[in-house]
């Protein structure tokens, strides 16, 4: 399990990489991220809607009400052109952060 | 299926939202409780306890109503200043700056369509060299306001600020010209009034649009036709 923190500042990663594939509702971003991180990263509705509404202000996302499959009214989330911008450097950083603890592990093995 | 209003009520009651908000936010976040008991449902949860599972999310957070707002309020200035303010002024500023520009060194905007006459006055000013910079302008405007992230509405009129405050100031002076010069008749009036609407609004809008109209394809559009 990852500790809080390093959670904190990688749930913006994990937002921005799940709605760079696809448009989703709230529920969908949590249940994808939860999925796609073998349940390491897990967002509850208070932890993750005031990001939602950060990153929407910030103008990475845009949200719109839409109609499900099953035709039920959610609102939806998408990344603009700032939130694209945005993602390739958090994912290069994040890269990099990783990177450099393997290393450090290693170095400790070593 | 649980009545999830009063809960979220309860929670943005005291945060200080407008009313709309409130209401789209607690639309929102019923609807996202809904999905969490349906889930929990299908899990094999039974009525009550597949609530209270919903309602632990929604409880979680105490100052839930509090972090919502300052979220949503967050960077909305600097936002708005990115994507529309200052792209805006760019156009702008640079329409009035290249127009004084090529009026000092001399050029001369070309008139078409000059019917004056004792009664009417009826001349359409067409500055070519200005409204060869103009689309330049207006590419420049839209394309800072869509990098910072900003919807086509406000790309266009973003774009298009030049002559919205072109025509906000022509129709703030008419009343002052017929103070000045006393009220003609409408015969004069009229012709005078489309021919200026025409000089600075019609054309130079025209102008501007042919260079905001690229950038009003979304970015993932235009990536996808590279």
């Amino acid at each position: 399990m990852i500790s809080a923190n390093i959670k904190r500042g990688s749930a913006e990663l994990a937002i921005l990489s799940v709605l760079a594939q696809r448009p989703l509702h709230g529920y969908e971003i949590a249940r994808r991220i939860e999925r796609e991180t073998r349940g390491a990263l897990r967002f509850t509705l208070a932890s993750l809607y005031p990001l939602l509404y950060r990153m929407e202000s910030r103008g990475w996302l845009r949200a719109a009400w839409g109609e499900t499959p099953a035709g039920r009214e959610r609102r939806y989330y998408r990344l603009t052109a700032a939130g694209r911008k945005k993602l390739a450097p958090l994912r290069k950083e994040w890269r990099e952060l990783f990177r450099a603890l393997g290393r450090l592990a290693e170095a400790r093995h070593a | 299926m649980p009545d999830w209003n009063s809960e979220v009520s309860r929670e943005l009651k005291n945060a200080g939202f407008s009313p709309a908000e409130c209401a789209e936010i607690s639309r929102e976040l019923c609807n996202h409780l809904e999905d969490l008991y349906e889930s929990a449902r299908r899990d094999g949860l039974d009525d009550s306890a597949a609530r209270a599972r919903a309602l632990a999310e929604l409880h979680e957070d105490p100052r839930l109503g509090l972090h919502l707002r300052r979220a949503r309020k967050e960077n909305t200035m600097n936002h708005r200043t990115k994507g529309f303010w200052l792209p805006g002024l760019l156009s702008l500023v640079g329409s009035v700056v290249f127009f004084a520009i090529f009026d000092a060194a001399g050029l001369h905007p070309y008139r078409v369509g000059d019917f004056s006459s004792s009664v009417t006055h009826f001349r359409v000013n067409i500055f070519l060299p200005w409204l060869c910079v103009l689309p330049l302008l207006g590419a420049a405007s839209a394309y800072f306001s869509r990098r910072a992230g900003s919807g086509r509405t406000l790309r266009l009129v973003a774009g298009l600020l030049p002559v919205l405050g072109f025509l906000t100031g022509f129709v703030a002076a008419i009343p002052f010209v017929f103070a000045v010069n006393g009220m003609p008749g409408i015969n004069a009036i009229l012709p005078a009034i489309a021919a200026g609407v025409l000089s600075l609004v019609v054309i130079p809008g025209v102008a501007l649009l042919l260079g905001v109209l690229p950038f009003l394809r979304s970015a993932d559009a235009s990536r996808r036709a590279v």
